[in-house]
């Protein structure tokens, strides 16, 4: 009876322990968030954090009571973002250009998947004896979803908050030696792809078959890149109302 | 009766360099002794002393390094710089002319005739 009585009683306080490590990381995740705080600034501030939560768990405080008070008094995170902002400014350019770099090798990976993908099914088709304005409407497709697919992955990897949680793509080394890996694949396979595709193609069917493929792949692009611009726009404008969104929560 | 935030924004600057210049010190310590000398009348929002002592050692006034203290924690030591005790005569000096005008205002009656 005893024994049970404490088995629950340490099965419930497992699951209402407060964990300071698991709070302070939390709050550490939030700051460097917010993009203007070096790795350092936030391991000066933990420490800091760290004391003021012993001297007070000293005098008799929780470690959660303690936690509450000196994330208090060491002030809210956006503001605290704000006043380094001021003083690290080249941390903030630096991380917008790589944000924009990483913008446009997504962009080139993107095409280049895109582009691979299509090779691949004329290959396939070239191979298989399926050719024609039918399948080249279904090989375009095919290579405008993969081409939204790397953009999607990428969209989901820069927002730590998303549902499909990707960001350790970035965050992780793992991640970034299988980002690696994928781009210098995708850079190799395209051409060969492209120019096994090229070389069977033409060689297995006849030029008008071909040519009708072309002709579609023509027709859906262009519409296609008119639409991707438009998308474009609109993810902008989107993005800048959440901002605003998220500044006044 | 708590110091206006505009007031301790101005004097942040002259409390740290006075501080430092008793010898180095980190971040968390420099706060509990404002808080401290003033009776915990001086609230600081603790994280705001950062991005201050960030500027005051690009600006040359004072310098980091990072140690472990003796309890095992890594802590960044500041301390000040020649050019840091320079400005911080300076700003004495600034400081002393506000309290003396403000002291004699304050202290004679106004003369009404």
């Amino acid at each position: 009876m005893d024994a049970r009585v404490f088995n629950a009683k340490t099965v419930m306080g497992d699951k209402t322990m407060f964990d300071l490590n698991n709070a302070i990381n939390n709050w550490r995740m939030n700051l460097s968030g917010k993009q203007t705080c070096a790795k350092s600034d936030i391991d000066e501030m933990e420490s800091h954090l760290r004391e003021e939560i012993d001297s007070l768990t000293a005098s008799k405080l929780s470690e959660q009571e303690a936690f509450l008070i000196a994330t208090h008094r060491l002030g809210d995170p956006d503001s605290l973002a704000a006043e380094f902002a001021k003083v690290n400014t080249s941390i903030l350019w630096r991380k917008r250009l790589f944000w924009i770099l990483a913008g446009m090798l997504t962009f080139i990976a993107a095409r280049h998947l895109s582009s691979l993908a299509l090779s691949g099914c004329y290959l396939l088709g070239a191979v298989g004896g399926l050719l024609g304005y039918g399948f080249g409407l279904v090989s375009e497709f095919i290579g405008i979803a993969v081409f939204c697919l790397t953009l999607f992955v990428f969209c989901s990897a820069c927002r730590p908050s998303n549902t499909p949680r990707l960001d350790w793509l970035f965050r992780t080394v793992r991640g970034k030696v299988i980002l690696c890996a994928a781009f210098g694949f995708v850079f190799i396979a395209n051409p060969l792809v492209e120019f096994l595709s090229r070389a069977l193609g033409g060689r297995i069917t006849d030029v008008e078959q071909w040519g009708q493929i072309m002709l579609v792949s023509a027709l859906v692009r262009r519409p296609f890149q008119v639409l991707l611009f438009v998308g474009f726009m609109v993810l902008l404008i989107r993005l800048r109302s959440s901002n605003v969104r998220e500044a006044r929560e | 009766m708590n110091v206006s935030k505009d007031l301790v924004a101005a004097s942040a600057t002259p409390l740290i360099l006075s501080i430092l210049s008793q010898g180095e010190n980190y971040g968390y310590a420099i706060i509990k002794r404002v808080r401290q000398l003033s009776g915990g009348k001086m609230q600081w929002t603790d994280g705001m002393l950062y991005p201050v002592l960030h500027r005051l050692e690009s600006q040359g006034l004072i310098k980091s390094q990072e140690r472990v203290s003796e309890t095992g924690r890594k802590r960044k030591y500041y301390r000040i710089e020649d050019k840091g005790t320079a400005v911080l005569k300076e700003q004495r000096s600034q400081w002393m002319l506000v309290y003396s005008t403000l002291k004699q205002l304050w202290e004679t009656k106004p003369c009404l005739t």
